[in-house]
């Protein structure tokens, strides 16, 4: 479980201390304030736990496995570029918090390697991280094509592929029901056939049909549906959702919201960043039902040139002083009653 | 400057408004039309090219839609709230084409010249926030023109004590009698 993460002059963070939700956690922001650079943040040290713990839990591994972590899925020449330049002050300080154990890591403008100040296992090393494609419709082949350097885009692509190329598991009835209650709105079943490595949609009446006949809409939640029932996405999972909305109609919010507040009743930590006011709201109502612990951090700029972003953390999103996503309905409110006062 | 009571507020309408105070009359002139109800809407007022009917409500006629559980009592409640504004919006209208009320004519004048239907605000008395009567408004729209295809609703909005125009009229609250 994160508990905390404190940064200095990492990307458009200059001086950051987050508390985070052990239940749901949701990032808003407007375009270009750093949401995604957090998330990903967080899922490269998580999965650098999770890779080094099955090789070998030196700190030196570890190190070097977080430092390629990190740059590839930032997808940057080296780790020293996601160091802010900032005067007189040089170095890019990382500390996570976990239950009990912490890790802290710095670096430099000029760092080949990141410098781990603090190093311990920990108990948590699931990690999953849905980006904002889909990659169901072009997994044939698409792990070996990274590997062999044909696909250049963020590792985060492959481990979610290689979390997918499995087929599902033995469920229990709570998950059954989970997976069902969204299954029963798309009318159709997400099938992986291993052998030709392809994803298929199983509509009654119909048959198997391609992946790629059916909307990314589909695609997407059908990517959560297969981890849940593979048992890669288990209870004890962290989540890093990025921009769930995209593709998405705005009728799937109030199931994917279920969906996610079941989740993590159930243990998985997440971390969604999203635009939508409709999973917002939906998300704080499930929440306050099922009384989980929900944080709201909003990452804005004062003024658009800003180097740095800054943030606030509220347990209630109309407590927030800076929501993008609220201040754009005031907006269409404004421009409404503008038009009927032909203003 | 022209100053109204109404649900305990007092309205006051700036000098360059011209505001008649519509339901003053407390019964419809039109009676035969029943469906149509016997009030008026409570302001009618000239800004710019347009006519605007106001209705003032109280929030606790609405906080009921807020706390019925069951979604088609709900719907129900919500019904007969857009049914009533229609019943005034029709009252009002047909008594603006029909009165020979002099207090009237410069309205009907107005209205025989415009090609547009009056516009509507409904005023709720106390603070919601504004992307919550964006929603309602939107609701309110839709109930309104897909239950009565026939009528010809430009467009209605819905002011609170936050959010009214203060170029058309102030707005206070609480000590009025």
């Amino acid at each position: 479980m994160i508990k905390k993460l404190k940064i200095e002059n990492f990307t458009l963070f200059k001086n950051c201390d987050m508390e985070f939700s052990p239940f749901l956690n949701v990032i808003i922001g407007e375009n270009s304030t750093g949401k995604t650079h957090l998330i990903k943040l967080l899922y490269s040290i998580i999965k650098s736990y999770e890779t080094v713990h099955q090789l070998d839990k030196t700190k030196m591994k570890f190190a070097n496995h977080l430092t390629k972590e990190i740059i590839d899925n930032f997808m940057v020449d080296s780790i020293g570029r996601l160091s802010s330049r900032v005067q007189g002050h040089k170095h890019t300080k990382i500390e996570l918090f976990f239950d009990n154990e912490k890790l802290e890591l710095e670096f430099s403008t000029r760092s080949k390697e990141l410098n781990l100040k603090e190093y311990k296992d920990i108990a948590t090393k699931n990690s999953i991280y849905l980006p904002t494609k889909e990659i169901l419709s072009i997994f044939e082949n698409f792990i070996s094509n990274y590997e062999d350097g044909k696909i250049k885009i963020e590792k985060l692509y492959k481990d979610l592929a290689i979390k997918l190329a499995q087929n599902k598991t033995h469920l229990n009835n709570t998950k059954k029901s989970l997976i069902k209650n969204i299954e029963n709105i798309m009318k159709a079943e997400i099938i992986y056939d291993e052998e030709k490595e392809k994803f298929y949609i199983k509509q009654k009446g119909i048959g198997n049909l391609e992946i790629g006949l059916v909307s990314e809409g589909y695609r997407k939640i059908g990517t959560l549906l297969h981890l849940i029932a593979n048992g890669n996405l288990s209870d004890n999972s962290i989540l890093f959702w990025d921009e769930p909305e995209v593709n998405m109609n705005p009728k799937f919010a109030e199931n994917i919201s279920k969906l996610l507040t079941s989740l993590s009743k159930r243990g998985t930590q997440i971390f969604l960043v999203t635009h939508d006011y409709f999973l917002i709201r939906y998300l704080s109502y499930e929440a306050k039902k099922q009384n989980l612990k929900i944080k709201f951090i909003s990452l804005y700029k004062d003024r658009i040139s800003d180097k740095f972003v800054n943030y606030e953390i509220e347990e209630d999103i109309d407590y927030l002083e800076h929501n993008s996503i609220i201040e754009s309905l005031e907006n269409i409110y404004d421009l409404k009653r503008k038009s009927f006062y032909n203003e | 400057m022209n100053s109204f009571i109404e649900s305990n507020c007092n309205f006051m309408f700036n000098q360059n408004i011209k505001c008649y105070n519509f339901d003053s009359k407390k019964e419809s002139i039109f009676k035969e039309n029943d469906f149509c109800g016997n009030s008026p809407i409570d302001f009618l007022f000239l800004y710019k090219n347009d006519i605007f009917f106001m209705e003032v409500k109280d929030i606790n006629y609405f906080k009921d839609y807020f706390i019925i559980k069951d979604s088609n009592k709900r719907g129900a409640f919500f019904d007969k709230q857009v049914c009533d504004i229609y019943a005034k919006y029709i009252d009002s209208y047909t008594i603006l084409s029909l009165s020979n009320n002099q207090n009237i004519t410069e309205y009907q004048n107005k209205l025989t010249k415009l090609s547009k239907v009056p516009k509507i605000i409904l005023f709720v008395v106390d603070s919601i926030k504004k992307e919550e009567l964006l929603l309602f408004i939107e609701k309110l729209e839709k109930k309104l023109k897909k239950k009565f295809k026939n009528l010809k609703i430009d467009s209605i909005f819905v002011e609170t004590l936050n959010n009214y125009n203060n170029e058309l009229y102030v707005v206070r609250q609480g000590s009025v009698k």
